[in-house]
């Protein structure tokens, strides 16, 4: 009878070859190596995910980097300063200050012209005897002169000084009459004229321009009056003229002195780029007396002062500055 | 079982030749049996083209050249799997598994038991079954050649006896060509589920009948309840209904022999 059991292996248990044995065999050598180049691989494309996934960490965190290491090396300057994001609101407050700047560098131009010629023909007025103005009106572009004369010559002469001068366009004499209202001038003749229109200031000239408030430009109105020794009396109830980008105030204001002193009051008063404009100017010569003048000359302005129109409504803190 | 008031305790598995592999190889008669045991390993997992450490392997010396030349050896293998799983089935049946066999060795016992042997004939006895026939030849009561062959399950009976037919010249041829012999088919024994209906197209020079595992033994009592008090008539009726149908218990008789034996 044939014996079979399955339950039972007739064969003994598989040979184990020694362990130093498999290591040399070709099978287990090729399963080693290719283990090894596996995991080399993998060390590799795990370097390489660390590298990116660290390149793309650097580039989001860039900012906080540079600044920890700033912490220790001092400004780097390697990054572009980041811009915060602007809002619409934001943007067209940049837009209207960019207005008012240079709204302000044009009213320095026509300030500092207006200074120019007031001051030169103050000067003519000084330096030649043969002549006297007796009044200098000045507003906005439009010029007239008063003057007395010893003679028709004298007229002349100042006729071709004044045409001379920087800024003037036009100069009108109208006809000499005679007079005696002022001894030793026999003559009197009225000039008229304007000056040459100040050109929009290019888009980027800008000067810094401090807006202050209406109280603090009088206040410094004020000071500066009695530094330069004029009397000043200037309006301080003026009226509000609102505009969109600025609200103006526009006063009077009656300055007394030495022409030189009004002279200078005028030029350091301009040279402080304040928010302030003269509009016109009318001065009221004394008249002349021997080698010294007896009365002081008057000057009378009117004067704007401009607040700039925030875009919420509000006027402009008085001292916060607008660049 | 239970319901047939049989205990049982131990079990003979008898394997279904499809979940077993059977090969038969020649080994030198001068190799060591180290050697012996490589070689059958290597040529076992050819055959399988699988883990050899997987499978339970029986082997079986069927002829051996009495010289001390080449011996023919039986292999059977099993995957371990397969028999732990009826292991596993069987314990919670609290059946303790004993053996696990083939069911052509199992029809070999029921030969052996019923049948006497041929003088200088061969007995062939013909594993039929749908897809793979299994042919072992006898020599008197010895194994001494397996011989396997595959068939379509969708294969005739008519079709499978002719195939069968051809098949049994030619390992009678091959048997005879190895060892230099002139044995001719004594008789072919059918077994298994599709003996009955082949018997009739197997040619008869060959003396085909189907195997008979009560021919010595006593047939046991069937198993009908008896508590209806049934007839005598009504008893013998069964009897020759089961003369028949007990050629597909062969295998099933055959492990209990090989159990009991």
């Amino acid at each position: 009878m044939i014996k079979i059991n399955l339950l039972e292996n007739h064969l003994s248990v598989p040979e184990t070859k020694p362990k130093a044995a498999r290591e040399h065999t070709e099978e287990t050598v090729i399963r080693k190596e290719a283990k090894k180049s596996s995991r080399f691989l993998l060390r590799l494309i795990i370097l390489f995910i660390i590298l990116i996934a660290g390149g793309i960490a650097s580039y989001i965190f860039r900012y906080e980097i540079i600044a920890f290491a700033e912490q220790y090396t001092g400004p780097l300057n390697i990054l572009a300063p980041v811009e915060p994001e602007i809002s619409s609101e934001q943007l067209e407050e940049m837009r209207r200050d960019k207005i008012r700047t240079q709204y302000m560098a044009n009213t320095y131009d026509i300030q500092f012209r207006n200074h120019l010629f007031l001051s030169r023909v103050d000067s003519m007025d000084q330096s030649n005897e043969q002549f006297w103005i007796s009044s200098l009106i000045l507003d906005v572009n439009d010029f007239k002169i008063e003057i007395y004369g010893k003679k028709e010559n004298a007229f002349t002469e100042f006729t071709k000084q004044l045409v001379l001068t920087s800024n003037v366009e036009t100069v009108k004499p109208l006809d000499s009459k005679a007079t005696s209202v002022m001894r030793g001038y026999f003559l009197k003749k009225m000039i008229q004229g304007s000056l040459k229109v100040i050109g929009e200031s290019p888009a980027d000239k800008r000067i810094p321009t401090v807006f202050y408030a209406k109280d603090t430009i009088i206040n410094k109105m004020n000071e500066l009056a009695r530094k330069t020794g004029v009397k000043l009396q200037a309006e301080t109830q003026i009226a509000q003229n609102k505009g969109v980008i600025m609200n103006k105030f526009r006063g009077k204001a009656r300055a007394e002195g030495m022409s030189q002193q009004l002279m200078l009051f005028l030029k350091t008063f301009t040279d402080m780029k304040l928010n302030c404009e003269w509009v016109s100017y009318n001065l009221t010569y004394s008249a002349p007396s021997g080698k010294k003048k007896n009365k002081p000359d008057v000057l009378l302005m009117d004067y704007e002062i401009f607040i700039p129109n925030k875009l919420n409504g509000s006027s402009a803190a008085s001292s916060s500055s607008t660049r | 079982m239970d319901s047939h008031n049989i205990s049982a305790k131990h079990m003979n598995l008898c394997l279904n030749t499809h979940m077993a592999v059977l090969q038969h190889l020649i080994i030198q008669g001068n190799v060591s049996a180290q050697e012996a045991e490589r070689f059958i390993r290597w040529e076992f997992g050819r055959q399988i083209l699988d883990d050899v450490s997987q499978y339970t392997i029986n082997t079986l010396t069927l002829d051996e050249d009495p010289s001390g030349g080449s011996r023919l050896v039986m292999i059977a293998g099993v995957r371990k799997k397969i028999a732990d799983n009826f292991s596993s089935v069987l314990e919670k049946a609290r059946l303790k598994l004993e053996n696990i066999d083939i069911d052509i060795f199992c029809s070999h016992a029921v030969y052996e038991l019923n049948y006497p042997p041929m003088e200088n004939k061969l007995t062939l006895i013909a594993d039929l079954k749908p897809g793979i026939t299994g042919v072992l030849v006898c020599l008197g009561h010895d194994v001494r050649f397996y011989y396997q062959f595959a068939t379509s399950v969708k294969t005739g009976e008519q079709q499978l006896g002719d195939i069968l037919n051809h098949h049994i010249d030619n390992l009678v041829y091959l048997f005879n060509n190895q060892r230099q012999t002139r044995y001719e088919a004594g008789r072919v024994l059918l077994c298994n589920s599709l003996a009955g209906s082949v018997l009739p197209h197997i040619d008869p020079r060959f003396k085909p009948e189907c195997i008979d595992p009560f021919r010595k033994l006593a047939k046991p009592e069937l198993f009908t309840p008896v508590e209806s008090g049934e007839s005598e008539p009504d008893k013998k009726e069964p009897e020759k209904a089961a003369e028949e149908s007990y050629v597909q218990y062969t295998e099933s008789i055959g492990a209990a022999i090989k159990l009991l034996a």
